[in-house]
């Protein structure tokens, strides 16, 4: 679904980011427009997970700046980036296992009554109507994400996203370890969010889980931009060739 | 039965099947069921709310990923605090509160270190435990100070925390099950126990989320050291006097209540009614076995033995009941 | 005129000030000596060494104190450090038959006097080449102990024969409670006793003492003599009869040393006897001993006591001097 109406979503520019020595990202531009699925590939240690942590709040840049809706914003704290609408899924499990599904998807964000006790029947019938937006079908909402699958259990993160409106939701290798038939599972998780008109950036090792579902492709190596291409002009092998080049690049 | 799967679902419920079973137990079997004499139960319920409200704060610092080796070490300053209150003529009722209000500072103290170091609680806390013992052996020179004529027996304050309700129910006790109570609402139903769990389970999920761990376990500490300082008061009161000696050992069996409980020592999984059993077995399992006639010259094996086989049942039912 | 006037005064005042010096100077100033102790963060230890600082005090000397809290190999460690700074002189709490033998002997040859204090080889001299001992018997203090409960027993009629005598201890295995339990069965003999038993208390933790002599005295209503064999036994045997539901004098109780509840105890009638270890006196003998060692060779065993308190006036006096952490 391309729906690139002039001003993209999210804008980054010109990112710096260092950690002690090392230079992680070496002035960055990045665009997501909305409505639209992008692709960010690369090798490992490209900075893709880097970049997206600074668009959720996780780090900050040393230097450049962040356009959301057309505004310059700072994003200081992962709940800055969520007032913004951007959600995160974590490839580092981004639920507490021992947990419920309700606590989980609330996490932070607990309905509560007088004094802060926790409304239990809100936060279940919320969590039971995120579950089935998303078409997960799960028993009950108290029971720990331990008992889930892989592919369940990113479909709770997911639906977590979904729920509290993000307009823009960052997938960082949402199929590692995953089976065959769990990937599909999250793929069409992601492709519901793509029917709720929301932008996706779904970060990937796996170049033919990206075809699949996303329409552009930016790839990354050693802290830059190497190249940006829509999916229409390429194909998985011209993408892996792309990366593979890139790696050997400079 | 719908209600009987609903209850073993809860996670403290094998603990208590258990526990159960273990009370029992010893009502039956001890010699003229010694067990349930009323002085034996008045003696029980006086004596292990000592360890056992400290173990209640441990409990919650347990699952919020975090351990406190220096209750053993508080426990005694803040008695010693508020000892020396009373000496210098300070009504019970401040230096009380003075000694909740220093085992506050001291649990900020340890969370503070913890979470700016970004160390294992256990060396900062181990730190901390061989610090303030220091402080309070030069501070005291370790010798008794005696109190009874400053909170004299019967006097209102004496009996708010060493005295009896309908003349065997000992106040202790009380105190327990409101603390209890108080951080079983707060861990179960408020919106800070999600916090609490969720720093324990995941950490990394929990800041992404944005929850402010450092604060969730700065707190944890306070609260650890504030029921330490309660603790310290409500011991001092009843034997009359500043002891050196008093909190030995509190920092590993406060631990070991709470692992009994169900507690795990990773975090994010553990139970007010678990950590409630948990300080309720030890001492149950020291008293019963005495109570048997069991030779009391090396009971600790014996005590070693039981707990042992109290948690692998335990986790047997655990088990059986998944 | 003047000048000389004012010479006369200065050379007075220095004079005067010379002599004032003079007689500051104390007899052992100058002198180090350490004791190398098991004791640790109770209060008996404390009195101790208001006993030794008090002694360094009127002699002018420098003492120090380690506090190895039971730990044998610290003890050992510090015992090598000690003689490491070749102090005037050592006294060292003997608590172990072998250990402390070469170490000793080793101190000895290095020409670093060491004597025994508070707790001595149980072969006395003939185990452990120290020069003397200065401390309790604990031994005989005991058995002196143990004769003032049963001759209390049998003036209230009681058959001996059936009796059954508890003996607490915090740490059972410890070298005191060995001593002193031998001290106690030694009296039993001889008052026809056989029946008895030793509880281990569980530590030096107060609640977990009480928690285990209540329920021993519930499960044992047999219990005839209830003897503490340390201090915090001896401390929380009022509160442990009173928890058990005894009446002041059912039960024969007496211990060790005189902290405030033990007093008390006494006095309301639970306990019998406790016996004051005077233990000021073997931190205060052991500097001087060392430090007339050092003048004159004098090498004295000196028993400090075992002083049996068991009545009101007796209690007035240690009441006296506890504040002062002399007693």
């Amino acid at each position: 679904m391309e729906r690139q109406n002039g001003e993209p979503l999210v804008r980054m520019v010109n990112i710096h980011k260092w950690f002690g020595r090392v230079y992680a990202l070496r002035g960055v531009d990045f665009e997501v427009y909305r409505g639209e699925t992008v692709g960010l590939i690369g090798d490992n240690g490209a900075g893709k997970s880097t970049l997206i942590k600074i668009l959720s709040g996780y780090h900050q840049a040393d230097q450049g700046e962040i356009y959301f809706e057309g505004q310059k914003v700072r994003i200081s704290s992962p709940r800055d980036a969520r007032k913004l609408g951007i959600e995160t899924v974590y490839q580092e499990q981004a639920l507490a296992p021992n947990l419920s599904i309700a606590r989980n998807i609330f996490m932070g964000r607990e309905p509560v009554r007088r004094w802060g006790i926790i409304d239990r029947k809100v936060m279940n019938e919320e969590s039971m109507k995120a579950l089935a937006n998303l078409g997960l079908r799960l028993r009950s909402p108290d029971l720990p994400v331990v008992t889930l699958s892989g592919g369940e259990r990113q479909g709770v993160a997911i639906a977590r996203a979904l729920h509290f409106k993000a307009k823009l939701v960052i997938l960082d290798e949402p199929t590692v370890a995953l089976s065959v038939k769990e990937v599909e599972e999250v793929l069409e998780f992601v492709r519901q969010l793509q029917r709720e008109g929301i932008s996706v950036i779904f970060i990937t090792h796996n170049l033919y889980h990206a075809y699949d579902i996303a329409e552009r492709f930016v790839v990354m190596a050693r802290g830059k931009k190497m190249a940006d291409v829509k999916k229409k002009d390429t194909s998985p092998e011209e993408l892996s060739q792309l990366v593979i080049k890139s790696a050997f690049a400079e | 039965m719908e209600w009987v799967r609903n209850f073993l679902r809860y996670r403290a419920a094998n603990t208590f099947l258990v526990f159960i079973g273990l009370v029992m137990f010893f009502s039956l079997l001890t010699p003229n069921y010694l067990f349930v004499d009323r002085r034996n139960l008045a003696a029980l319920g006086k004596l292990f709310p000592d360890l056992g409200v400290v173990a209640l704060g441990v409990g919650v610092l347990m699952i919020c990923g975090e351990f406190d080796l220096s209750v053993s070490s508080v426990l005694p300053f803040c008695s010693y605090v508020f000892v020396r209150l009373l000496y210098r003529g300070f009504a019970p009722f401040w230096a009380f509160w003075a000694a909740l209000g220093v085992g506050a500072l001291l649990g900020l103290l340890n969370g503070l270190i913890t979470v700016k170091t970004k160390m294992p609680s256990f060396i900062t806390t181990l730190g901390t435990m061989m610090f303030w013992r220091g402080v309070l052996y030069i501070w005291s020179k370790m010798m008794p100070a005696g109190i009874r004529n400053l909170v004299p027996s019967g006097s209102l304050f004496e009996r708010t925390f060493a005295g009896t309700v309908g003349s065997f129910f000992p106040v202790q006790a009380l105190w327990f099950a409101l603390f209890a109570v108080i951080l079983g609402i707060l861990l179960h139903y408020h919106r800070f126990g999600n916090w609490i769990y969720a720093t324990g389970d995941n950490r990394d999920a929990a800041r992404a989320m944005g929850i402010n761990t450092d604060l969730v376990k700065t707190a944890c500490f306070m609260i650890v050291g504030v029921l330490c300082g309660f603790s310290a008061c409500m011991q001092a009161v009843r034997i009359g006097s500043f002891a050196a000696t008093q909190g030995i050992g509190f920092e590993l069996r406060a631990i070991a209540a709470c692992v009994v409980g169900g507690t795990s020592l990773r975090g994010g999984v553990g139970s007010m009614p678990g950590i409630v059993l948990g300080a309720l077995t030890i001492p149950i399992l020291d008293n019963g076995l005495i109570l048997l006639r069991v030779p009391v010259f090396g009971i600790s094996a014996f005590i070693g033995i039981a707990t042992i086989l109290f948690v692998v049942l335990n986790s047997y039912v655990e088990r059986k009941t998944r | 005129m003047r000048r000389n006037l004012f010479m006369v005064l200065l050379v007075s005042v220095v004079l005067v000030g010379t002599l004032a010096f003079a007689q500051e100077k104390k007899p052992a100033e100058g002198m180090y000596f350490r004791l190398v102790t098991h004791g640790g963060d109770d209060p008996f230890w404390a009195v101790v060494q208001k006993g030794a600082m008090d002694a360094a005090k009127e002699l002018g000397c420098k003492v120090d104190i380690d506090l190895c809290g039971g730990d044998l190999t610290l003890q050992l460690k510090r015992f090598e450090e000690a003689v490491a700074m070749k102090p005037n002189g050592i006294a060292l709490v003997i608590n172990d038959d072998t250990a402390w033998d070469e170490p000793v002997k080793r101190a000895l040859e290095q020409g670093i006097p060491v004597i025994g204090m508070n707790n001595d080889d149980s072969e006395g001299a003939v185990g452990n080449p120290r020069l003397c001992y200065i401390g309790q018997s604990e031994k005989a203090a005991a058995y002196r102990l143990a004769r003032r409960l049963f001759d209390e027993a049998k003036a209230k009629g009681i058959d001996l024969s059936k009796a059954h005598v508890a003996m607490a201890a915090e740490v059972p295995g410890a070298n005191y409670a060995k001593i002193r339990a031998s001290g106690i069965l030694e009296a039993m003999k001889e008052y026809g006793i056989t029946s008895y038993e030793i509880i281990d208390a569980g530590g030096l933790e107060m609640t977990t003492v009480e928690a285990r002599e209540t329920a021993y005295l519930l499960a044992h209503p047999e219990t005839t003599f209830l003897i503490g064999l340390g201090g915090i036994c001896t401390d929380r045997l009022t509160a442990s009869l009173k928890a058990a539901g005894k009446q002041p004098g059912e039960i024969i109780a007496g211990g060790f040393d005189t902290t405030p509840d033990t007093l008390a105890g006494i006095k309301e009638g639970y306990v019998t006897a406790t016996i004051d270890q005077q233990q000021y006196l073997q931190g205060y003998f052991a500097v001087y001993v060392l430090y007339l060692y050092n003048k004159y060779g004098f090498t004295p065993n000196i028993d400090t006591g075992g002083y049996l308190v068991d009545s009101p006036e007796k209690i007035a006096l240690i009441e006296k001097f506890s504040p002062e952490h002399i007693r």
